[in-house]
Formats: C-alpha cells, structure tokens, sequence
C-alpha cells in the first residue's frame, strides 16, 4: 500500500477512532481483546481499502469488518467473554463503590449474552452513537429491522436481568 | 433500598460506557499503519490449553532436533552461523565455554571432534519486523532523510555523553532494560549556569521549515504528522504516546537517546499523561506547525543537535548548561513556561474561596483523611480520601436533578480533568447550565498527592445553595443571576463572577454548539453592525489558548463559524469573540 493510500485511510479513520474503539471495546469484553480487535480491523480494512469504490461506506465497511472478525473468533474459540474486577474498573474509572461495580458487571455480562445481532446493534447505537441507518447498513436488512432490535434487545436485557434475585441497585451517578 | 433492574439502570449502564474516555490513542494507529508488526497480540492467551501446549512443545523439540542434525555438528564450524531462509530461523551456533581448554587453544581448526553445542533460535517474525520496519515507512520521508548525509544512519552504539569530568555517563544496557545505572556525582562548581537561572521555555522553541523538520525525523502529509527515529532507524511513536514507560530515572536521563519523549499543544499541555512537568527542563520543543499546533519535545542528544541548522548552534550550550543544573537538581524547575508565553485576553474566571467553616454550609466536610461532599438532606455523599477509596451513598432522589447542594463538574485549577455529574450528562442541560455554574476552590491538601490537591468544584446556583454562601457572595451571585435570567441591557462591569454577565458586547441570538464539543464547534450569532473581530479560546486563567478564528469582518446579520477544536486537551474553556467595542464569552466543554 502506497503512501497516498495510508494518508486517505488515515484521514478517512481518524473521525470514526472514538466510535470504533468504544465498539471494539465493548463487545470484545476486556481492554487486550479489544485493543486486538481494534488492530486486526484496522489492518483488515487497510488490505481491503482500494476495493472500496465509493469512499463514503468507509465508516460502515470499518465496522462490519470489525463485527465479522469478532463473530470468527467467537466461533473459533466459542469464548463469552469473562470479567474480573479489574478489568470493570478500567471502564467506569476507579473511584466506584463495590456495588455499583458489581452491577455494571452483571448488566455487561448480561448485554453479552444477548443474541449477537441484539447486542451488537445495543452497542452500536448506544456505547458508539452510530445512527440507525449508519446500523442498517452495517447489520444490513431494514431499518424497522434494526428499529426492532434495539427495542427487543433492551426489553429481553431488562428480563434478563430480572430473572434472578432481585439486585440492589446502587444508583451511583458519579463517574469520578 | 433494594429493587429490580430498570429500564433507567440500563440507561445509565449504556450511557457511563459511552462516557468512559478513549483507551486506545489515535497515535497507536498511526504507529499500526506504519508498522504492522507492532500489532499487539493479546489473544494468544486464549488458545492455551494443555493439549496445545503439549503439541507445541513437541513441535517444537523435534524441530530443534532436526535442525541440530541437519547443521550436521560434527562437521560444526565455530565461526559458523548459518541461516534458513526456507525455515525462518537464524541459527546460530556457539561453542559451550566448558568445552575442554586443550581443545580451546586449537579454536582456529575448522572441524572440532565433539563439541556440546547450543543452538539459539530467533523466531521469524522478529528477524522480519527488523528487516522491513522501514519499508512501512512512507518513501518520501526516508529517501529524503538521507539529505543531511549521516555516514551510519543505523548508528547502534551511540555515543554517550560526557559528564564536566569527561566521563562518559552510562547508558542502559540492552539486555538489561530495567537496570539504570545510578546518576554520577556532581558537584555544583561543575555547573557554568548558577542554580538560580530561569529559563523562558517559549523563547527555546525550535521553528524549523518542513525541508529542516524532515531531517530530524518529523514529516506532514495533510492532517498526519509522521514522525521517523533516524538514528535508531524505526518509527518511533510508541514513545511518544507512552511518556509513563519512561522510568523516573531515565526521565533525568534521557539525553543518552535520540526521540520523541513527550509530545504537547502550543501552550505545553501534554497529550497524555506522565511527568513531563518534571522532565521539560532538559528536552528541546520543536514546534510542528501542523493545524493542531504541537509540540514534539526531543532529548538533547549530541546527534540531535548535529542535524539542526546553524542558526540554533547555540543550543548545545544551552542544553549541556540546563543538564548539568538538572543532573544537580533533579526535582528543581529552570524553565519558566506558561505565564511568560501566553497572552491574558480575559480576566481569570473568579472561583470562590470559602474557609472550613463555610464550606461546611454548602455540604463540603473537610478532615485530614478525607473531603466529604454531602447533600443538604444527607442522602448523597462523595467521598475523596487520602489511600484514593472514593465511596458514594445510595440516594433514591439521585436521579432528580439537581441534587443539590452539589459540585456538578469538578476540574483541575485549568479547567482539565473534567468529572461531570452523571445526571448532567445529557448535552443539552450542559449547555443550558454551564454558564451560571459557580466554581469553588477546595484544597485537597495531604489527601492527594502533590499537584493536584487543589479541586475546583463547580456548583449549580440553586436557591439552596445561594443562600448557604457568605451573605455578600451570595448577594453579589443572586444580582448577577438576575441580569443573567432577565436580559438586562447595558451589562455592567459590577459583574464579578459571571463571565456571561461580564460581556461588554451584544450579539443576539448567541450559540456555540455542541456543548461538550469533541473535534469542532460551531458559533452562531447575529450581528447588527459589521465589525473586525477575532474568536480565541481562553482557559480558566484567561490565557489565550489559540486563535480560533483570525481578525476577519463579522458580518451584520447571521454568522456562522465552524471552529477547529484539534490539539485542545479535554476540559473547561471560554470561548471568547473579541472585538473593538468589547467582548462577549460564553464557556465551553471539550470533551474526548
């Protein structure tokens, strides 16, 4: 890849950085995994950059290539992703109470469990502030589709976690 | 209080994930792109399992056998170090020491009996990141790096520089990295410079023309600045996007290479964390010109000051002076940067100091383990301690906002590391609310480590609030509110604290938005005259920061700017337009 190439790329990546991090960080579980996934995108879609005609998909090729090499290791290695303490205090910053770690701990863990589509599309829209036409083109299907999937997604979320023992909720508000 | 989940608890779990800063830097990319063999690779963990451990161990060892064979040792050359391209492994044959001291002395035969031999195998991959990181380097650059002619570009043995006593100082070694030697001795006559010289940072700042930035490494290529390490003959980014790997010692010490410790904006606010405070005195600026308006800050190597033009000879003396002091007193600062530098346009945002005793009115208790911030009704409390265990309580009125009295945002003395109250987070209220935020100073002092113990809290004027304040203050604070939230004309300069109510000059229809801005910001207003006027952005102290927009005609009628926000560290800042009847400043979070 010449030069030329590797500056567009990078003109045309460093806008959408935050948003494809946050993705990759959120639905790999842990930081290392992310920041693996980020790289692998990132190469993945450097090899695979002249092919794309109309430079206007870059944004949607970036994270569909982001979410297929996550479905492929998650098939390869048929691994959910696993927490521990220190990994929950990277994300909401140190200075939580042990309760609303545990919390945060239980809804991601539960977000993860959703079906993959579900979870990705929470995410998207969510942790990565991507539109839902931005999601339709990813996830492709309709944009009702994708409509219905966040509500779905979030309705059977809520139940998942309700099913056990009620939780305390520590409704703590401070990201300190 | 105990209750199920709620559709507003996954809410708020979604929206503090959104929040969390970025931790994966954009230089990372850049050093990726460059050189995909810096790729990290966590996931190797992941496929451990015994069984695979087994295999591979096996593999391994019978790939080593066949290769111990096929180098055919009885036959073993002792200079020999043969390479497998096919494989891609060096092999590399050495003779064990304890080889027996007859045969020792009959080193020069060609064929050795039976000698025990160790093979050290480096993996493929390491042989290839040496051979090819510079071709992931853009052509330009490198070809044009060879323009000021250095005989042995890939210099590996640098020469160390000498202490006054002509001894060289020694450097790290590789095999070692973690062992540092001590500092030598000095003493203060060895110093040309005496201990009480300052140094104005600012006048120290390298401007060189791209052709003079290319021959230290640094090349621009529209929105990328690449930055190539000439003398170690690799990209270098890590190091900059990594100032904390540097340990304190060779913080001081830095100058036994050649790279970019630290890079910063224009006003030398480092981009990440790390001790740069401490480590400037003896690092070079070099400004890059580039839209962001950064600063690389290079160590004072000999080879660094061999490639700079002749205009800037004078810096060798300058850094060998500013070492020595800094050798001598490793914890002192010599430059004086920030205040010399930078232009005040705007007075200092006025933040309120209140003793213990009324701080305590407005929630804030304050001992010498913790500060204890606490709603009127007691229900809500933050806690900052000094071994760093910060606890909040559990408040089902939390989520009303606003909790009050409550700091909403908390910042450093400059406005940065910025904690917004959660409630808060929505940016339409942060817009809606930040200009009437009242910032009170509280010290931190023995709770939280040097440099930071001054908080500067930032309250919402809410009745309540008002009225726990000292009778003057809250006076002065309510009148002020009042011209604020009734829109009285003729703003006067009674106004004190406000920065709103401060603006001399009358713009209708005022917007500056999104608040919080991440890249850019855009500013609306309507003009009833044409008028020369320029946008700057100020920090709390009211130092200009940048120029955002240039002396340019504001038209009569709408304007509309979209400003660029790049190279501006997160945090609270005035926007400020500033004209030739007066100035009109509103505040502005910039967020990551």
């Amino acid at each position: 890849m010449d030069t030329q190439n590797k500056i567009e790329f990078i003109t045309l990546y460093e806008p959408v950085h935050n948003q494809l991090s946050k993705f990759c960080r959120a639905i790999s579980g842990n930081s290392e995994d992310g920041e693996d996934l980020l790289q692998d995108t990132i190469l993945n879609s450097l090899e695979g950059f002249n092919k794309i005609k109309d430079k206007k998909v870059f944004k949607s090729y970036l994270f569909s290539v982001a979410s297929n090499l996550q479905k492929m290791k998650l098939r390869r290695l048929k691994f959910k992703a696993k927490f521990n303490d220190t990994e929950i205090n990277q994300i909401v910053d140190f200075g939580q109470n042990q309760e609303y770690l545990t919390d945060f701990k239980i809804v991601y863990e539960k977000m993860l469990s959703l079906p993959e589509r579900m979870a990705e599309a929470l995410i998207l829209y969510h942790i990565s502030d991507l539109s839902l036409e931005e999601i339709q083109k990813i996830q492709g299907g309709s944009l009702s589709g994708v409509k219905l999937r966040l509500k779905r997604g979030r309705e059977k979320l809520l139940s998942l976690l309700n099913t056990k023992e009620q939780m305390k909720v520590a409704l703590m508000l401070i990201t300190f | 209080m105990e209750k199920s989940f709620t559709q507003q608890d996954i809410e708020k779990f979604l929206s503090n994930f959104r929040n969390l800063t970025n931790p994966y830097k954009i230089e990372k990319v850049h050093q990726l792109l460059n050189n995909p063999h810096a790729k990290a690779k966590y996931s190797v963990k992941l496929n451990y399992k015994p069984f695979n451990f087994i295999i591979m161990t096996s593999a391994f060892i019978l790939g080593l056998s066949a290769l111990i064979i096929w180098s055919n040792p009885k036959k073993a050359n002792i200079d020999e170090m043969s390479t497998s391209k096919k494989s891609g492994v060096v092999t590399e044959v050495v003779v064990d020491s304890n080889f027996s001291s007859k045969r020792t002395t009959d080193l020069n035969k060609p064929i050795v009996d039976n000698p025990t031999i160790k093979t050290k195998v480096t993996p493929k991959s390491e042989v290839l990141t040496k051979v090819t990181t510079d071709s992931y380097f853009p052509q330009e650059l490198t070809t044009d790096l060879n323009q000021p002619k250095i005989e042995n570009p890939t210099i590996k043995t640098e020469v160390a520089p000498k202490n006054d006593n002509n001894n060289p100082v020694q450097s790290v070694t590789d095999n070692d990295q973690k062992v540092y030697n001590p500092l030598p001795e000095y003493n203060t006559e060895s110093c040309v410079w005496s201990p009480d010289t300052i140094v104005d940072k600012k006048k120290l700042v390298l401007e060189l023309s791209d052709k003079e930035l290319k021959t230290i490494g640094i090349a621009r290529k529209g929105l990328a600045t690449f930055y190539h390490n000439i003398i170690a003959g690799q990209y270098d980014m890590a190091l900059t996007s990594h100032p904390d790997l540097i340990p304190d010692e060779e913080r001081i010490t830095t100058f036994n290479k050649f790279f970019v410790a630290y890079t910063t904006n224009s006003q030398f606010e480092p981009d990440g964390s790390g001790n740069f405070y401490s480590s400037m005195d003896t690092l070079i600026p070099v400004a890059i010109n580039n839209q962001a308006g950064q600063i690389f800050w290079f160590t004072p190597h000999e080879s660094f000051f061999n490639l700079l033009p002749e205009r800037y000879s004078y810096l060798r003396t300058t850094y060998k002076n500013l070492i020595c002091l800094k050798k001598i007193f490793p914890k002192r600062t010599f430059t004086n940067y920030l205040e010399t530098g930078a232009e005040r346009i705007l007075d200092p945002i006025n933040v309120l100091n209140l003793n213990k005793e009324e701080l305590q009115k407005i929630g804030v208790q304050i001992n010498d383990e913790c500060v204890l911030f606490q709603t009127i009704n007691k229900k809500y409390t933050l806690k900052i301690c000094k071994h760093g265990t910060y606890s909040v309580g559990n408040d089902e009125d939390s989520n009303v906002f606003p909790p009050n009295p409550y700091p909403v945002i908390m910042t450093d003395t400059l406005g940065r590391r910025l904690y917004i109250e959660g409630s808060i987070v929505n940016k339409d209220t942060v817009s809606k609310i930040l200009n009437i935020l009242v910032p009170v100073r509280i010290y931190l002092n023995n709770i939280v480590p040097p440099n930071k113990e001054v908080l500067i809290c930032w309250y919402y004027p809410t009745q309540e609030f008002l009225n726990a304040l000292p009778d003057k203050i809250g006076a002065a604070l309510k009148s002020e509110l009042n011209r604020i939230i009734n829109g009285s004309k003729g703003y006067s300069t009674s106004c004190n604290y406000f920065e709103v109510c401060k603006s001399s000059l009358t713009l209708n229809n005022f917007k500056l938005y999104p608040n919080p801005a991440i890249y850019s910001v855009t500013i609306e207003f309507e003009n009833s005259e044409e008028i020369i006027g320029s946008i700057s952005i100020v920090n709390m102290a009211g130092l200009k920061l940048r120029e955002l927009l240039p002396n340019t005609t504001l038209l009569s009628g709408q304007n509309s700017y979209k400003l660029d926000l790049s190279g501006i560290n997160p945090g609270l800042y005035l926007i400020s337009v500033n004209t030739k009847k007066g100035f009109k400043t509103q505040r502005l979070i910039v967020s990551q």
